[in-house]
């Protein structure tokens, strides 16, 4: 009985001991990663600006000039941040991160690059957790899905254009994936629509 | 080395033949189903397990003499769960876009019972270096069953192979891989769950052929 006591204590003060050291290191590896880890995302985010706007159409940095809304627009879309780009100190437009809950499998969060002037820069994937190798083609990398909404003018599309081509609309649809376009195409749309309604709430 | 210790030759043998993880001892099946839809899906998920299989391996077998019995499965836990913490950390510090490829894929490792099996079976009775060749038979051994996986049912469903190739290799440039015929015309349901145990049977199949 003492010796079956005095195993069990070692066995547990070794285990304790072995929490404790993992717990040390993966708090210390956070804490030494912080910076560099809020860098890299910062960066990121800056290259996926850069990729969107055109080069010369902005004089500052658009991922610190950062504007929170966190405006819940319709049921499925909110709209979280925008990041304004400027030139000669007055707002050309913004890139808005919003997020939008009719994905098929979950939320899918995107950047979108609106000028004042009502022209499409272009919209990029943030995060997503569609199908893959079905819904999963929206990502650029893997087909160029996403660029349809590329330079398109907004002004010369009627609202019945905001959908897939099956559905009557103007955009190209992807097989084997109905939500997915749907929802992305909905999502781009709406923000226009609020941007356009509120064109100075960025200011 | 201390007897009992199998060789390297054996050790590699083993793994990526004769013992293979996923065609033999079918472990780790539900990241092998899950993420072989696409051949760079299949190499991310791959090439994330052995590393991980590496370190978990080495860390159980160096401190293999401190597990006493009665906690060696919550220990191992630990050590995988850490070590695939920390390798997400340092990953998405230094390595951001390989995160956004394959930030999905980590959190799936902890639960492979490959990695579990290995710290089980060799590394908490074999010496370190022998552990370290176990790893990474296992692990080559997978990583081979995996790809050859994900380029079937790309093959298969999509007509393509290395799609998202930019993804994985962090370019921003948008890549196609190659093209063998029009997604139209693929099968859809190699990339469904249900494709995935359909072309795993075969290779099993295929596998029993040759041994015979």
């Amino acid at each position: 009985m003492l010796e079956y006591r005095s195993k069990l204590n070692q066995s547990g003060f070794r285990l304790s001991l072995g929490v404790a050291t993992a717990v040390i290191v993966t708090a210390l590896v956070f804490v030494i990663t912080k910076q560099q880890r809020k860098q890299s995302s910062q960066l990121i985010l800056s290259r996926q600006i850069g990729l969107l706007l055109p080069t010369g159409a902005y004089e500052n940095n658009p991922a610190t000039d950062r504007i929170q809304l966190n405006k819940t627009i319709s049921s499925s879309l909110t709209l979280n941040s925008a990041y304004l780009y400027k030139s000669a100190n007055t707002v050309r437009g913004a890139i808005f991160h919003v997020t939008t809950s009719q994905g098929y499998s979950g939320d899918i969060e995107l950047l979108v690059a609106l000028a004042q002037s009502k022209l499409v820069h272009g919209v990029a994937l943030v995060a997503h957790t569609e199908t893959p190798g079905l819904g999963d083609k929206i990502e650029l990398g893997r087909t160029d899905w996403l660029s349809q909404f590329t330079g398109l003018h907004t002004t010369s599309m009627p609202p019945s254009a905001w959908s897939v081509k099956k559905d009557g609309g103007a955009f190209d649809q992807i097989t084997g994936a109905t939500i997915t376009p749907r929802a992305v195409i909905n999502a781009v749309s709406d923000t226009i629509n609020w941007y356009s309604r509120h064109p100075d709430s960025l200011q | 080395m201390t007897p009992g210790t199998p060789s390297t030759r054996a050790l590699l043998l083993a793994g990526l033949w004769t013992d293979n993880p996923a065609l033999v001892k079918l472990l780790g099946l539900c990241p092998l189903l899950a993420v072989s839809n696409t051949a760079i899906n299949a190499l991310g998920l791959g090439i994330a397990t052995l590393i991980t299989l590496v370190i978990s391996n080495t860390m159980v077998s160096v401190f293999r003499h401190y597990l006493l019995p009665a906690i060696r499965i919550p220990l191992y836990v630990l050590v995988i769960a850490s070590v695939v913490t920390c390798i997400e950390l340092l990953i998405q510090a230094w390595l951001p876009q390989l995160h956004r490829s394959l930030g999905i894929f980590l959190p799936l490792i902890v639960t492979n019972c490959l990695i579990m099996g290995r710290a089980e079976a060799f590394a908490s009775r074999q010496p370190v270096k022998a552990s370290i060749v176990d790893a990474l038979a296992m692990g080559l051994g997978f990583l081979v069953v995996l790809l050859l996986l994900g380029m079937a049912r790309e093959l298969i469903g999509l007509g393509s192979l290395f799609t998202g190739a930019a993804q994985l290799l962090g370019t921003d440039t948008s890549h196609t891989g190659i093209k063998v015929f029009d997604a139209e015309y693929g099968v859809l349901i190699a990339l469904l769950p249900p494709g995935a145990f359909f072309i795993l049977a075969a290779l099993l199949v295929a596998k029993r052929k040759i041994d015979r």
